[in-house]
């Protein structure tokens, strides 16, 4: 009888079989996935069975949560069968794993390089930071933020109330013979929230053009930055100057779909 | 469909800045690195410690006999962090196990070292305290919790505003309401200033009861009235029915019964949508009450009547005695006392303390004595259903009749 990989590594690190079946079980119900029943377990670990994608997913899922090791999908299963069909379902199974440990950090990029740039700007336009310090004093709000990520309701809210109570402690720490101005002290008025609204439309339209494609970005940095004619733009893509109408036209509007996507987030 | 400012669009496009910026960001800067790296290693953290304590909080001998805070693997932030969260989420259901966690955590913070560790297991287990109604215990942790949000300029204020709202809710329990008052004022404008809204909310709703029960009803209802604008903007029904309810009842006490009337009925009506049928045999209640001060005995009456057995129908002991009493007063004062000495005998209250039992005992007796002699008046069972409805704020007041002397 062939000793399953699964079968090997339960043995190795001298687990139950049901001991595996209630985690996998726990966290299919907490991860809203479907669970696996004694009985399946068992053929898929007698190799009677082959496990599909989601029964993978959670008993990979089980194992790391008992042991505490990383395994992989193709620790305890064989991901490499000889007819095709199979290798898409382990890039199914490794995809939806990656995409979940992933999926946290990619948000956190874009929350860092967006909205960094609107905190850096409040720090210092309306607090007369140096540059600098401005970038120092929003990492250490994001490092703080990333502490209590469990308690913050409103991050938007929360990283500016944030900026706002450490900007006003480096003036105090710096310059303590200067006082705050007024508009340092007020938390809320309808000047500043009319100027962090014009920061916040600054940095999300920063955003959007980093996001956007390499060919649109710098199609719309030649016309409207450098103010390069169509034809000049179009010699420089090797086309024609209609297609670059055109270009300009489909770059915008993907653009605004940008735009929109990103102050959905932050809304 | 928002669309952006096409002018405001092409600004930004021609604008030097913008492309400056748009390069910086597409650099990866190093501090971008740093806090990557950062996250990765709490969201490390926080993931073993998920591994590690998931399957001992199924139960607290489970958790008691897995000896946490002595296992060197459960040394880290991580864990301080997953115990506080886990205490947070099971205060109101099991306090004690929630205060248990945070005395996990609190060790394992101290042996870590770490003072954002430490305040945060503090602060959690002021919380858990206040539940079980230690709230001397509580306001230790508390000071000693807001000594140790000294790190971060940052983030200090918000989370010390979270020491003072429950600072200010432990307050408003053992009635130094000066005190409440004041401090969830201030929790509420640091949770404005840092977007919190939700937090805001509950904070102004303490600062109203505060009020509200110190007898300054106009000012009570001047805030409820911003926290029903704040919750019907944000879609909060749930404070919303409860905020209007709050404010009903001060404004009985102003005597405004109009305005007490249309915040009950939009309350009663919120609560049905909810499903919550105890809140909303409370508000019938307070309805009937509204007719019965407004001088409309006949009909509050048998309003009273209706509201008290639905109390009694949904096992509501302690509101089904209260409104009793209510009825009779209204029927007594009627000058139609018929029935009312049958209903007061199936009265049957119930507190946490043998003491208030006692007192409660007390009261009752005194009231069932001057039925059966034909001397009770409205005033004493006004006087008896007082000393009740306060009994859990005084649980030492003995009860001492006053009526007509």
């Amino acid at each position: 009888m062939t000793v399953t990989r699964l079968q090997q590594v339960i043995e190795v690190h001298g687990l139950k079989p049901l001991q595996i079946v209630r985690e996998a079980q726990r966290l299919a119900a907490a991860l809203e996935r479907p669970a696996i029943s004694r009985q399946h377990f068992l053929r898929c670990r007698t190799g009677r069975a082959a496990a599909t994608e989601d029964k993978i997913y959670i008993i990979v899922a089980a194992m790391r949560s008992l042991t505490g090791l990383l395994f992989r999908p193709s620790d305890l299963f064989d991901l490499e069968p000889p007819v095709g069909g199979a290798q898409q379902r382990t890039e199914g199974v490794r995809r939806s794993i990656v995409s979940q440990e992933s999926g946290g950090t990619d948000r956190f990029e874009s929350l860092y390089t967006e909205y960094g740039l609107l905190l850096r700007t409040i720090a210092m336009r309306r607090y007369h930071v140096p540059p600098d310090d401005a970038e120092a004093l929003v990492h250490d709000i994001f490092a703080a933020y990333l502490e209590r990520s469990a308690y913050v309701r409103d991050v938007k809210g929360w990283l500016i109330g944030a900026i706002g109570n450490a900007s006003s402690n480096y003036i105090r720490k710096r310059r303590p013979e200067a006082q705050l101005l007024p508009e340092h002290e007020e938390a809320v008025d309808c000047g500043t929230e009319e100027r962090i609204e014009g920061w916040m439309r600054h940095a999300t339209i920063t955003a959007m053009l980093s996001r956007l494609g390499d060919k649109c970005r710098e199609t719309l940095r030649r016309y409207y930055l450098r103010e390069e004619s169509k034809e000049a733009i179009a010699e420089h893509l090797d086309t024609s100057p209609a297609y670059v109408l055109q270009l300009l036209v489909t770059c915008r509007k993907r653009a605004q779909e940008i735009l929109l996507s990103l102050s959905r987030r932050k809304e | 469909m928002k669309r952006y400012d096409e002018a405001k669009f092409e600004e930004a496009l021609r604008d030097a800045k913008t492309w400056e910026a748009v390069d910086a960001l597409r650099s990866r800067p190093a501090r971008l690195q740093e806090a990557l790296a950062l996250k990765e290693r709490i969201d490390s953290e926080d993931a073993a410690a998920a591994r590690l304590l998931s399957p001992l909080l199924r139960s607290p001998l489970r958790f008691r006999n897995a000896a946490v805070a002595q296992n060197p693997k459960a040394q880290t932030a991580g864990v301080v962090r997953f115990l506080c969260a886990a205490a947070n989420k099971r205060h109101e259901k099991r306090p004690e196990f929630s205060l248990e966690l945070t005395l996990c955590a609190h060790e394992i913070a101290q042996s870590l070292g770490q003072r954002f560790c430490m305040a945060l297991s503090l602060r959690e287990r002021a919380n858990a305290l206040r539940y079980l109604g230690r709230f001397t215990e509580a306001l230790e942790a508390l000071d000693a919790a807001e000594e140790m949000f000294d790190e971060s300029p940052a983030a200090d204020p918000h989370d010390v505003a979270i020491v003072n709202y429950i600072r200010a809710t432990v307050f408003v329990e053992i009635e130094r309401l000066d005190e409440a008052c004041s401090l969830s004022r201030k929790a509420a404008d640091v949770f404005r200033e840092y977007g919190d809204r939700p937090r805001e909310r509950a904070a102004l709703m303490s600062e109203a009861t505060s009020l509200h029960f110190s007898g300054r009803n106009s000012e009570a209802v001047r805030v409820y009235v911003r926290v029903v604008a704040q919750a019907r903007s944000d879609g909060d029904r749930m404070l919303l029915a409860h905020a209007l309810n709050n404010a009903a009842t001060a404004y009985i006490e102003l005597q405004e019964f109009d305005e007490a009337e249309s915040s009950l009925i939009e309350a009663l009506v919120i609560f049905d949508e909810l499903h919550l049928a105890t809140e909303k045999a409370r508000v019938v209640w307070s309805l009937a009450l509204v007719q019965v001060r407004r001088g409309d005995l006949a009909d509050g009456a048998v309003r009273l009547d209706a509201a008290r057995r639905e109390l009694e129908g949904l096992k509501l002991v302690n509101d089904h005695a209260l409104a009793t009493l209510d009825w009779a007063f209204a029927r007594l004062a009627l000058g139609e006392p018929a029935g009312v000495v049958g209903a007061c005998e199936r009265i049957v209250v119930r507190f946490e303390s043998e003491g208030m039992m006692k007192s409660a005992r007390i009261a009752l007796a005194h009231l069932h004595e001057a039925l059966a002699t034909g001397s009770a008046t409205p005033s004493l069972v006004s006087e008896i259903r007082t000393f009740l409805a306060h009994l859990p704020a005084h649980p030492n007041a003995p009860f001492i009749f006053s009526a007509g002397s």
